[in-house]
């Protein structure tokens, strides 16, 4: 996790992360003004936004990889 | 063998925090979904049609770029790179100020056309003053880390104070991702 290049990585996994986020933001803004019903539609994109940040931002992969990341 | 010694032996130390941290964040989340479902239940899939959607999206992408901001801190202090550390910790900070602002501004706003006293009102005042009450606990934790940068605390090797309270600031834009739907799109 300390190396340069696994830097560079996390970087890009963030960035991606966040643009993804984005998209979806707007996604779900359009799909409120266009499709009706849009409830099932919103779900749906709130839980891959979730999903993402607990995943990728908050890194909950750490929880049961605990001899790989614990120090 | 000791309970100690039992425990050093299975788990680290920082397994053991990251464990706790993610049985608050649980618990805390409980609170979240009996007001998603309380929202649901009072009101169905209906909305005030006069919300602010322009508010409501640009204080959206403010808590968006405030996560990217506050990882990126991670990611530095990681690396034993305060300077960029500090620097990404005080814009989550400054952004997170500008998030509260823009609720302050719906909330002047909201007050005129659906007041707490209605059905609506009151969901929204509850379920965005909660929201609002926790990114204020972020920010006071966000200003002790920065406070602490300051005085040195932090390095590669021991970060687990800015790492919890950067996930505790993603549980904070965690919630709003279903909150902003919630109270602003859904129909």
């Amino acid at each position: 996790m300390n190396k340069p290049s696994d830097k560079k990585a996390r970087m890009r996994i963030g960035w991606v992360t966040f643009i993804a986020l984005g998209v979806l933001t707007i996604v779900e803004f359009f799909i409120s003004l266009y499709i009706r019903p849009s409830t099932p539609y919103l779900i749906v994109t709130a839980v891959i936004k979730g999903w993402l940040i607990i995943s990728y931002f908050m890194h909950i992969a750490q929880v049961w990889r605990r001899d790989k990341d614990s120090k | 063998m000791t309970t100690n010694t039992l425990h050093s032996s299975r788990f680290s130390q920082l397994y053991i925090n990251r464990l706790g941290l993610w049985l608050f964040i649980l618990s805390e989340s409980v609170i979240f979904v009996a007001l998603l479902f309380t929202r649901f239940y009072l009101l169905g899939v209906e909305r005030a049609p006069e919300i602010n959607q322009t508010i409501g999206l640009i204080i959206t992408g403010l808590l968006l770029v405030s996560s990217l901001t506050a990882y990126r801190a991670e990611v530095h202090i990681a690396q034993g790179n305060r300077k960029a550390f500090m620097n990404n910790i005080l814009a989550t900070i400054l952004l997170g100020i500008v998030f509260l602002i823009g609720v302050g501004i719906e909330w002047s706003e909201a007050f005129d056309h659906f007041p707490p006293g209605t059905l609506f009102g009151t969901v929204f005042f509850t379920m965005t003053g909660m929201h609002a009450f926790h990114v204020l606990t972020g920010l006071l934790l966000l200003g002790l880390l920065y406070l602490r940068g300051t005085q040195g605390a932090y390095s590669k090797n021991d970060y687990w104070g800015a790492e919890a309270t950067i996930k505790y600031w993603h549980f904070v834009d965690i919630v709003w991702v279903f909150f902003y739907p919630a109270l602003y799109l859904l129909s």
